[in-house]
């Protein structure tokens, strides 16, 4: 039940804005008459401080949100995996500086580089994209890294060196498939973690901001009036919270499953 | 011995390696700090002269071998917006960050441990029911969704607790259990997962044999053996919790070193930021490397040597 109800929640604002690349409606807009209007019929979440529907923009905001997080995700996948697993299969003085690079990185404050970056190269799409892959792509080399260690003792790997396949052939024939299971599961957790990262970057001020539909940036806007239109911080803020719900807990039912 | 000082040297060699790396970052972000207390005060100053009592006239490398001596005698030097001493400035946003940090973990271990506990021993229950559902929500809600949460119910509508600010006692609550909520679900959900495995081992038949109560079994035995697992989660958590809640100190106008930190990067008040940035990473990798010795003390079966 709450597995399927956790796929249908991202897959519902795929869809959604999938109807809004056809439609083309304007996040823009606004209509001063009806500025904080509390949801009705004719916009099921209401109006923003400047008139303009919540509904609209929280779907304009996912399109951009999900592209950066989805292929920030997908860049630290390939690049934390591959390094990960190469790092303890050659193992050595290599696997433990690339062990302290681990650290360094997971001790260092990420709103620091976050800042440096964007300060460097101006806010936009490609830069929070690297600020977030810079931050993100260690989960997975942690995981790949410790995965291959347990897997080089195997006899199947020892079987392949003795054939005498090559090193390129053992990393990506035996070793990454192998770890698969256990990153995939990472996947979705940093998914969800990623999503809090860049609306809590907009919500600093130092991502994608206002006027441009933007998740954190309409919950920073939407706490201003808290009193008077709860109905704005609630529906943002309950769209990030089911989003990062629906993540987790499929993370959660693929790792129950692989351990079965 | 030998894996100590191996481990020792490690530990100092990351802290100088991430010392250096702040140094370069913040001096290769765009913007001057020159700039920054010219453009503040509206005054007419020769330039560099200020830059020579700053000490910013030297050449990349000699500021670097200057920051590099005095981090051997632990002087962070004078801060340049605001012209106090750094430690001054960093001592207390410190100890108001530890503080917050101690009480939110603390209030996540009381409640936490207790419930999951709880959740396991009644398997079967409403109360087993309800936790299980809460957890993935809690877990789900970042500390900017929360926070206004709590502050729409404790301050706005029942006027319980200060907004934000530190200036009564009671302002330590909504920050703290905006950050131990989350922490909170998760030391119950894993406290619960922990002593479901256990329950199922020899270890607890033979006590059962023994004719124990499970009161005293929970009691005695199971919390001794779930402090491992738990140990690892808490300090990895408290490692992230004293670098700085940033987000939370900002909406609760907490005056914690995350706040201090973006607030000298903005500034670009380089031996601010140098410092803070060296004390947070200090008490990140600080725990992690006393855990690696609370290990074996806790729990015989882990050793020293591999």
């Amino acid at each position: 039940m709450i597995k399927k109800i956790s796929l249908l929640i991202p897959g519902l604002f795929i869809f959604l804005s999938l109807i809004n690349l056809y439609f083309d409606w304007d996040p823009y807009q606004m209509n001063f008459d009806l500025i904080l209007q509390t949801p009705n019929f004719s916009s099921f979440f209401g109006y923003d401080d400047y008139g303009r529907n919540i509904f609209i923009r929280l779907i304009n905001g996912f399109l951009t949100s999900f592209k950066i997080v989805f292929l920030a995700t997908l860049i630290s996948f390939f690049i934390g995996s591959f390094l990960g697993v190469l790092s303890a299969f050659i193992g050595g003085f290599y696997d433990r500086l690339f062990l302290n690079l681990i650290s360094i990185i997971q001790a260092f404050p990420g709103i620091l580089l976050i800042i440096a970056i964007s300060a460097f190269l101006e806010v936009s799409f490609w830069n929070i994209l690297i600020a977030l892959t810079i931050t993100s792509w260690v989960g997975f080399a942690r995981i790949a890294r410790v995965q291959t260690l347990t897997l080089k003792e195997q006899d199947f790997i020892k079987a392949a060196i003795t054939m005498g396949s090559s090193n390129l052939s053992i990393v990506f024939k035996h070793l990454i498939p192998n770890t698969l299971s256990a990153l995939f599961v990472e996947l979705n957790y940093t998914f969800a973690n990623l999503i809090v990262a860049e609306a809590g970057l907009a919500f600093l001020g130092m991502g994608l901001s206002s006027p441009f539909p933007s998740w954190g940036a309409m919950l920073r806007d939407s706490i201003d009036y808290l009193l008077i239109a709860p109905h704005y911080t609630i529906t943002v803020g309950s769209s990030i919270m089911l989003m990062i719900l629906s993540f987790n807990s499929i993370g959660r039912s693929l790792a129950f499953n692989i351990e079965k | 011995m030998n894996k100590f000082l191996k481990k020792t040297v490690n530990y100092l060699f990351l802290i100088f390696i991430i010392y250096l790396l702040t140094f370069i970052l913040i001096r290769t972000i765009p913007g001057d700090p020159i700039d920054f207390l010219i453009g503040q005060n509206n005054q007419v100053v020769d330039i560099d002269a200020l830059k020579k009592s700053l000490g910013l006239d030297l050449s990349f490398f000699q500021q670097l071998k200057l920051a590099i001596f005095n981090l051997l005698q632990l002087n962070f030097g004078v801060s340049i917006y605001q012209g106090a001493e750094v430690y001054d400035l960093l001592i207390p946003s410190l100890i108001n960050t530890y503080q917050l940090a101690l009480f939110s973990i603390s209030v996540a271990i009381l409640i936490g441990v207790p419930l999951g506990l709880a959740a396991s021993f009644f398997k079967k229950s409403l109360f087993n029911k309800v936790l299980n559902f809460c957890v993935p929500i809690l877990l789900a809600l970042p500390s900017f969704i929360l926070a206004p949460i709590l502050i729409l119910i404790f301050s706005l509508t029942f006027h319980l607790l200060p907004v934000n600010g530190m200036d009564s006692k009671l302002s330590i609550i909504l920050p703290g259990l905006t950050l131990s909520l989350g922490l909170m679900a998760y030391l119950a959900k894993m406290t619960e997962d922990c002593v479901g495995d256990i329950l199922d081992s020899q270890v607890i038949i033979c006590l059962r044999a023994k004719g124990l109560s499970e009161i005293k079994i929970y009691m005695t035995h199971i919390l001794r053996l779930i402090t491992l697992p738990l140990i690892t989660v808490i300090g990895l958590q408290m490692g992230s919790l004293l670098s700085g809640a940033i987000i939370t100190e900002m909406i609760f106008s907490w005056d914690g070193v995350g706040k201090l930190l973006i607030d000298s990067i903005h500034q670009r008040d380089y031996p601010l930021t140098q410092a803070a940035v060296f004390f947070i990473s200090l008490s990140y990798v600080t725990i992690n490397y006393l855990l690696e010795f609370l290990y074996p003390l806790l729990d015989s079966r882990v050793k020293y040597n591999d």
